[in-house]
């Protein structure tokens, strides 16, 4: 009586799709184990972003304000030192009244005269 | 030891394995590298959502086999085509380079699926864990994976035994 281990020898040795699947099983088992190359790790260590320490950070910010601040001072004194005559919102409402009563004062007349 | 130190040494650890995987998924060692540093950089950034009550390998194996397919999946308009032509105009030299053309041949899950059970030696619900998705596909896809080898390398069955 045959064992159930000789009918599968037996089957394995007359058919190739067996044999075939068998064969690529252990082949695919035997697939080499690659070594990564020489220095990856430090190059990839190289390409992480550095956290910024959060004391450097306060301070970057700080002195950004300090030179906004600055900034804004100069523009500021900047403005008040131009020689061309400043024309103040007082002048310029008092030229328009002069101007708007002296249009009226003319169109009054003209209305009367008729 | 800083932060960073302890990080490197975490990555001297387990960079055989994620090059290993990027290498089966991408088979190029330039691109394997390539892949395997955005591993190590998504590795870097995910690390807080690490549980460390959780085994790491699985974690880092999920971690490494999707980073890989989508570095793959975001470079494939510009790599596709030069690699398809060469897979199909080089005559491979021996029986491992065949049975190496096959696989990289496969779709991009039966390829992860054989990676992971041959390289890794992983079990279908190992498999079905780092993938996320039901054991039944990864069986299925395994067994696809297997009948397209099979039927690739029917040819040559003699230079193969």
């Amino acid at each position: 009586m045959m064992t159930s281990c000789d009918e599968t020898r037996e089957h394995l040795e007359s058919c190739d799709d067996c044999r075939l699947h068998i064969v690529v099983e252990a082949r695919m088992r035997t697939l080499p184990v690659l070594e990564p190359p020489k220095g990856l790790v430090d190059r990839a260590m190289k390409a992480l972003p550095r956290a910024v320490p959060l004391k450097r950070e306060f301070f970057r910010l700080a002195a950004a304000a300090v030179m906004l601040i600055g900034l804004s001072v100069a523009a500021l004194n900047a403005g008040l030192d131009q020689s061309a005559p400043v024309v103040t919102v007082k002048t310029r409402t008092a030229h328009a009244l002069e101007t708007t009563s002296a249009m009226f004062n003319a169109w009054r007349s003209e209305t009367w005269k008729q | 030891m800083g932060d960073r130190e302890a990080f490197r040494s975490v990555l001297e650890s387990v960079q055989k394995l994620a090059y290993n995987i990027a290498f089966r998924l991408t088979w190029n060692a330039s691109d394997a590298e390539d892949a395997t540093q955005e591993v190590f950089l998504r590795l870097f950034r995910n690390f807080p959502q690490y549980d460390p009550a959780q085994p790491f390998l699985p974690w880092f194996r999920r971690l490494t086999t999707n980073c890989v397919l989508n570095w793959k999946e975001k470079r494939r308009p510009t790599s596709e085509l030069p690699e398809q032509i060469a897979v199909h105009d080089a005559a491979p030299a021996d029986s491992s380079e065949r049975l190496h053309q096959a696989i990289r041949e496969l779709p991009q899950e039966y390829q992860a699926c054989v990676t992971l059970k041959y390289l890794e030696d992983l079990g279908v619900s190992e498999i079905a864990q780092t993938l996320q998705v039901p054991v039944g596909t990864v069986k299925t896809w395994l067994f696809r994976a297997r009948e397209i080898l099979v039927s690739k390398l029917k040819p040559y069955v003699e230079t193969l035994l």
